[in-house]
């Protein structure tokens, strides 16, 4: 084959993959806004962000059980990687509603990241659900013990960190956000106690069960107790923006959810469906400590979070949380 | 079909891969690794087998490379014009130099809260991320390939009475064209890890990198992300290798000036 | 002199310019304009005595932390870069071996590689330093297999006709005849070891700049955000530049060469 031909030959080939390429493109924008169908709502195509964890099991079932299809919704969940990942999302609409802990929501509506509204509660902590372990060998015995020391925890400046916070505190003992906490995620928690990288780490479960269970890890101290008993943890939040124009969608993804949260006290009923969505396991999930799934939104509840940021500096000034809610819920 | 030479390649190549997994294997039940934070890779590919038959990875390895296709192509001709506009055009390749230099060393998984915002749409996103960071190695390539073009050669050309385009076209980028392939290559492997990160550390769930996150977020299946990220690495591989044929295949006539 | 200086700056004043108009439109939180980034900046790192060139502690910390880590692995990628992309290069038969492992381990995408960094190496500096070497070594290989095959073999075989040993015509025939290429290679990978350094830093540490990063995002401190990516950049920026002069300097005599040869 001559240079020339096959310069040619080369040239049209990317000349035709470009073309197929930005075909392929613009077939794969897949947000649809579908008009509002015969039910009055302004939009029925939603997406809506989720995490596979144990506090969104009432969302799944509401999927499952097909409740949010009663309501004229078609609900279309996407998996995020984390509560922070919401708010980005949110904001470029590639999202319409999100799960996401209280904390991210809060410090992004207060720095004017975003112009948050809150749609529903998810989950709040119990027993269990949310710990501070150490290696079973570890010569840290009480919380007094932890000053200074290194603690692993899923994101700072976030619900993990104001919790321990707002736990140690009252003993004495003052953590730094920046030089007391390390970010790292849940599966390497596991590594970093073994070798001893950090003194202690804050957890959620399925992973507060599984460092027991392979470390021989020791709970430390339960971070649902005292001034953090039954905290809200998560819920359900979407922008003003979205709320402001489409309130007929929100208050029917609100029936269908409460209906959902409600089912989700029943604590059998997750432990069947979290298989489904995540990869524990059945005989994992019968072993999980499990939290509560308020069906309500709770102004009192939500604004205790407000103010307990406050306390911890995780907020500059005082939210009055009633400006943030979306009301319509049960 | 297969000549002497291919097979003693395939062959050496084949002693290699045992070699190394041999020795992982070894390392691993000596006990040099804790055996139950990282899986021996025996394990490994036992579950990077039952990826293969796993609809929701297959899924998500046709999305990965989708998004990475795309993206690649972008990159190629964004890389190429731009190279050589910068390359010949002498003073907008100075003045756009500094800014060509600082945007390079931008790292996508900085950029990523920004595309989020910018492009509501998961995918456009994974394929501006994944064209912005495989643009930088075709650019510079180009620009130091049609540096390194034997200037007498040009200049012979020119004496003749040929156009500067056309200098370009005869002698410039058949003399940079294999450089430019390598940067392509080094640019492929680039976009295939920043789509994966991507997906990773901000997607919808879909993709290799979607799978891992899934995985990962519900428990340490550390055998199952190794097994996806072997997976990826495999992928990879045999995207370069495809290059690297049709490099040969394509440049054979400069293979030749130069001893193997 | 000054002609040179606007010829490399005018847009760039431009570009800036354009941001700050484009910006403060769009009003968009995501987007600070770069009066407001400026500022964060000044306040994250830069508001220390004119002594120390305004750098206050966090910057001490933080840039001595991540600049370590940086030039550490960047420094191992380039010996065994080079070294390995050499051997690779001369010898056929290794090439053959090694080349499917090596094309596979640089397939792979770093940050999934990073929790078993993490328990080898713990949540340490060597994590960092590996991460990111392991990371970059790669192009380093790549360019300099590639600039090692592509010398002339008519140089080589007049080396040898004047009876220098093989390990004299690597060092004075095939090496230097791959430097562009080699330098290229280390460029490259300058870059990916800059991008690297903030993906080690995402995962367990508590200063650096990755680590004020991610605080910056998780805090919604967005102009913040901006400052470190700006750094980042101007970091990038400052390193090429130099290994630019470095690069010219040890390659004048190459272009020299190349014309006058007619």
């Amino acid at each position: 084959m001559s240079k020339p031909t096959r310069r040619v030959i080369l040239s049209s080939v990317l000349a035709v993959a470009l073309a197929a390429s930005s075909a392929a493109c613009s077939g794969s924008s897949d947000k649809e806004s579908s008009s509002g169908s015969g039910s009055g709502l302004e939009k029925t195509e939603i997406n809506v962000g989720s995490m596979p964890v144990a506090d969104t099991a009432p969302l799944q079932i509401a999927v499952q059980q097909g409740l949010f299809k009663a309501e004229g919704l078609d609900v279309k969940l996407v998996t995020i990687a984390g509560g922070a990942d919401a708010i980005p999302k949110l904001k470029g609409g590639s999202l319409d509603i999100s799960f996401g802990n209280f904390v991210s929501f809060l410090g992004a509506s207060s720095k004017k990241a975003l112009d948050v509204r809150f749609v529903a509660e998810g989950f709040q902590s119990a027993a269990g659900t949310h710990d501070v372990l150490v290696a079973k060998d570890s010569p840290i015995r009480s919380v007094k013990d932890l000053a200074g020391k290194k603690i692993g925890v899923n994101t700072k400046r976030n619900i993990s960190t104001l919790l321990i916070k707002a736990t140690l505190e009252p003993s004495g003992v003052k953590l730094d956000d920046d030089k007391n906490f390390v970010e790292m995620p849940f599966p390497s928690m596991e590594a970093a106690l073994k070798s001893k990288s950090v003194d202690a780490v804050q957890a959620v479960e399925p992973f507060v069960t599984q460092l027991q269970q392979s470390l021989g890890a020791r709970v430390l101290v339960d971070l649902s107790q005292g001034p953090t008993a039954s905290f809200p943890i998560a819920g359900y939040a979407t922008t003003a923006d979205f709320a402001g124009k489409n309130p007929k969608t929100i208050a029917a993804f609100q029936r269908a959810l409460s209906k959902a949260q409600t089912m989700a006290t029943d604590h059998k009923v997750v432990q069947s469906i979290l298989p489904s969505y995540t990869k524990i396991t059945p005989q994992v999930a019968a072993t999980l400590s499990y939290g509560a799934y308020p069906s309500t939104l709770s102004a009192t509840r939500l604004q205790r979070v407000a103010d307990v940021m406050q306390q911890y500096g995780y907020l500059s000034e005082k939210i009055d949380i009633k400006t943030l809610l979306i009301a319509g819920a049960s | 079909m297969i000549s002497a030479v291919s097979r003693r390649r395939a062959l050496r190549g084949l002693a290699g891969i045992a070699g190394a997994v041999g020795l992982a294997e070894l390392v691993s039940r000596t006990g040099l690794v804790d055996q139950t934070l990282i899986p021996p890779i025996s394990v490994v590919l036992q579950r990077a087998g039952g990826l293969f038959t796993d609809p929701e990875f297959t899924d998500g390895v046709v999305a990965t490379l989708e998004g990475w296709a795309t993206g690649l192509l972008l990159a190629v001709a964004a890389g190429v014009l731009l190279g050589l506009l910068l390359g010949e055009v002498r003073w907008l390749g100075t003045a756009a130099r500094p800014i060509v230099e600082f945007c390079r060393t931008l790292s996508p998984v900085s950029l990523i809260p920004l595309a989020i915002v910018l492009f509501p749409v998961t995918f456009q996103m994974k394929v501006f991320l994944t064209c912005f960071a495989a643009v930088w190695p075709i650019l510079i390539n180009t620009l130091y390939a049609l540096r390194d073009v034997d200037p007498v050669a040009k200049e012979t050309l020119r004496s003749f009475g040929f156009g500067p385009l056309a200098v370009l076209w005869r002698v410039s980028l058949p003399a940079a064209a294999p450089f430019i392939t390598t940067g392509i290559r080094i640019a492929a492997s680039v976009g295939l890890i920043v789509i994966v990160s991507s997906e990773l550390l901000a997607g919808d769930g879909t993709g290799i990198g979607g799978y891992i996150m899934t995985t990962q977020s519900s428990g340490g299946h550390t055998d199952l992300m190794l097994a996806a990220a072997l997976w990826t690495g495999i992928l990879g591989m045999l995207v370069n290798s495809g290059l690297v044929q049709l490099e040969r295949r394509a440049f054979r006539w400069h293979d030749r000036k130069a001893a193997a | 002199m000054t002609r040179r200086l606007f010829a490399r700056s005018w847009l760039v004043v431009l570009v800036i310019a354009a941001w700050e108009l484009v910006t403060r439109a769009a009003q968009e939180s995501y987007f600070p304009p770069p009066s407001k980034i400026l500022p964060a900046l000044r306040q994250l790192w830069f508001d220390g005595p004119p002594s120390h060139l305004f750098l206050n502690d966090t910057a001490v910390d933080d840039f001595s932390a991540s600049l370590g880590h940086l030039f550490a692995g960047w420094l191992l990628a380039c010996a065994v870069g080079v070294i390995v992309g050499v051997a690779i290069g001369r010898s056929a038969p290794v090439r053959e071996m090694v080349e499917p492992v090596l094309e596979f381990m640089r397939a792979v995408p770093t940050p999934t590689l990073v929790p078993f960094f993490i328990v080898l190496f713990h949540l340490s500096a060597t994590m960092q330093i590996m991460t990111i070497a392991f990371g970059i070594v790669w192009p380093v290989i790549l360019n300099t297999a590639d600039g090692v095959r592509g010398v002339d073999p008519l140089q080589i075989d007049t080396a040898r006709v004047f009876g220098i040993g093989p390990v004299g015509r690597l060092f004075t025939v095939i090496l230097p005849s791959a430097m562009p290429k080699i330098f290229a290679g280390l460029r490259v990978s300058l870059g990916f070891a800059l991008i690297l350094m903030v993906i080690a830093e995402l995962v367990g540490s508590t200063e650096g700049l990755g680590a004020q990063l991610i605080n910056a995002e998780h805090s919604f401190e967005l102009p913040t955000l901006w400052a470190v990516i700006v750094v980042l950049g101007l970091l990038g920026f400052l390193f090429n530049g130099a290994l630019l002069l470095i690069e010219r300097h040890f390659l004048a005599w190459h272009t020299g060469a190349r014309r006058s040869e007619s």
